[in-house]
């Protein structure tokens, strides 16, 4: 038996183990910042995991091609070739006007409320392990991003549409929760009624379905399919008039309503999203 | 002149042929390939790669750090266990537990597969079973269940309406979502563990013959 637990390999394990646990307590100390040998991976892998998420994306895009017919796939690789010629000036040139695009649709929020700065993100992947909607982002706090930032998705006409918050920051990544995340509660109000109604949430039924809810109504409150609900500004999590969604159905409940409320950003296909680091 | 490539290439690794002997050389091969495989895998399981089915993820990291713990040496066995779990903590919410969690099975699998269990399908199937269903299971309690039987200690209201919602919820959750995710991963263990052992089997002789010593397991594997 000593001599077991005098062996290399267990004494490695208690020494990996130590340290592991060390950087655990850091991060809980933190709240809310990974634990300095997690950003110190992070470093590595969250530019190669960028791009392992791009090259997957370009993947899907080329797959969609393979369900066409035999003349459509013939043009299309004759295509491909004259676009492999100028790729390297196109390639340029799209970036800068993506650039363009993205930050002309924060125009209109920005022009709304100067005082808003925003970090620019991408997210590169999902956390497998968690059943509602995590995100991860390739921008950390060297970014400015800090824990409890609102994330949002943007419309040049309505502004920002609430997609969740940052609930965890690395150097180079952060973890976003989205408002399909049971565990996000959003105070919201009624456009149509300017009344501060309730908390959005979400439940593991809805969330499946891509749904928040908004329980525990009044009977009394004004509330019908088609509202649209924004953030109300109370508890200071989030700024006030960001979109959240669309009230698609209401229920009648024993004493009360719910409403249910489709999500205005479009969680499954989120690319490029704002985080909001001051406001 | 692909006998003059060869003879190039040749010449060129004379160098480091005569400063790392054969064995070492396979040796940096097998921890080269096998990070790889470790890096290739969190980030098929977080960009994801793999195909999410109706809402459902897997989670190959951990059937591969157990292959990786049956297969390989004790102490590099270890550290890819320790690699996997700050890999899968850079993408998810919480304290480092992953990579306490992968290290701990890692090591546990190590010892189990040296000192007493024989190295054959049926423990393999056990060990992957056992470490799974304990990581899925324990993330679906302390996410879900926990906060089912103690509501307000986590800022939720204790009442009757609200325990039976976050009820509902949790077992939903263990129906739709957990025990699905438990299966999926269980059914990629044996590719993961294919690629591991014919990574070892090329580039180690002397875990080939641990593997191969066995009648058993010569049979089984």
């Amino acid at each position: 038996m000593k001599r077991f637990i005098r062996s290399a390999p267990v004494r490695l394990f208690a020494a990996l183990l130590i340290a592991l646990s060390l950087g655990s307590l850091l991060s809980l100390a933190l709240r809310g910042n990974h634990s300095p040998l997690t950003s110190a991976v992070g470093l590595i892998t969250t530019p190669l995991q960028g791009l392992s998420a791009s090259l997957s994306r370009s993947l899907q895009d080329v797959a969609a091609h393979f369900k066409s017919s035999t003349v459509l796939q013939a043009q299309l690789a004759k295509k491909e070739e004259e676009i492999r010629a100028l790729r390297q000036r196109v390639v340029d040139y799209d970036n800068l006007k993506k650039d363009n695009a993205l930050y002309e649709k924060f125009l209109g929020l920005k022009e709304k409320n100067p005082d808003y700065q925003f970090a620019r993100a991408t997210v590169i992947g999902t956390d497998a392990a968690r059943y509602f909607g995590s995100l991860i982002l390739n921008r950390g706090s060297l970014s400015g991003i800090a824990v409890n930032n609102p994330v949002i998705f943007g419309n040049a006409v309505d502004g920002g549409y609430l997609v969740g918050i940052v609930t965890k920051v690395a150097p180079t990544s952060a973890t976003v929760e989205t408002i399909l995340n049971p565990n996000v509660n959003v105070s919201i109000y009624d456009t149509k009624s300017s009344e501060t109604i309730g908390v959005a949430t979400s439940t593991a039924e809805w969330a499946e379905q891509g749904y928040c809810v908004v329980s525990q109504l009044e009977r009394s409150t004004f509330i019908d399919r088609g509202d649209l609900l924004c953030t109300s500004g109370l508890g200071g999590l989030y700024p006030k008039d960001l979109i959240v969604g669309t009230v698609v159905e209401t229920r009648d409940e024993a004493a009360s309503v719910t409403a249910v409320v489709a999500p205005a950003a479009d969680m499954e296909h989120l690319r490029d999203v704002f985080v909001l680091i001051a406001w | 002149m692909k006998a003059s490539g060869a003879g190039l290439f040749s010449a060129a690794i004379q160098p480091i042929r005569r400063v790392v002997g054969v064995q070492k050389r396979k040796k940096y091969l097998r921890r080269a390939l096998l990070g790889a495989l470790v890096l290739l895998t969190a980030m098929a399981q977080h960009v994801p790669w793999l195909p999410v089915v109706s809402g459902v993820y897997a989670l190959p990291l951990l059937p591969l750090v157990i292959s990786i713990a049956a297969l390989d040496q004790d102490i590099s066995a270890i550290f890819f266990g320790a690699f996997a779990g700050l890999l899968w903590d850079c993408n998810t919410v919480g304290f480092g537990w992953n990579s306490l969690y992968l290290t701990t099975v890692a090591f546990a699998v190590a010892m189990l597969m040296r000192y007493v269990l024989n190295r054959n399908r049926l423990s393999l199937a056990l060990l992957h079973l056992l470490a799974v269903s304990i990581y899925i299971l324990q993330r679906w309690f302390l996410d879900y269940l926990l906060l089912a039987l103690r509501p307000a200690a986590f800022g939720w209201l204790d009442t009757a309406a609200s325990r039976q919602l976050l009820r509902e919820q949790a077992l939903r959750v263990l129906l739709r979502s957990a025990l699905p995710s438990l299966l999926y991963t269980l059914l990629l263990a044996p590719l993961l563990y294919a690629l591991v052992l014919l990574i070892v089997r090329r580039t180690s002789r002397k875990q080939r013959r641990l593997i191969e010593g066995n009648p058993v397991a010569l049979q089984n594997i």
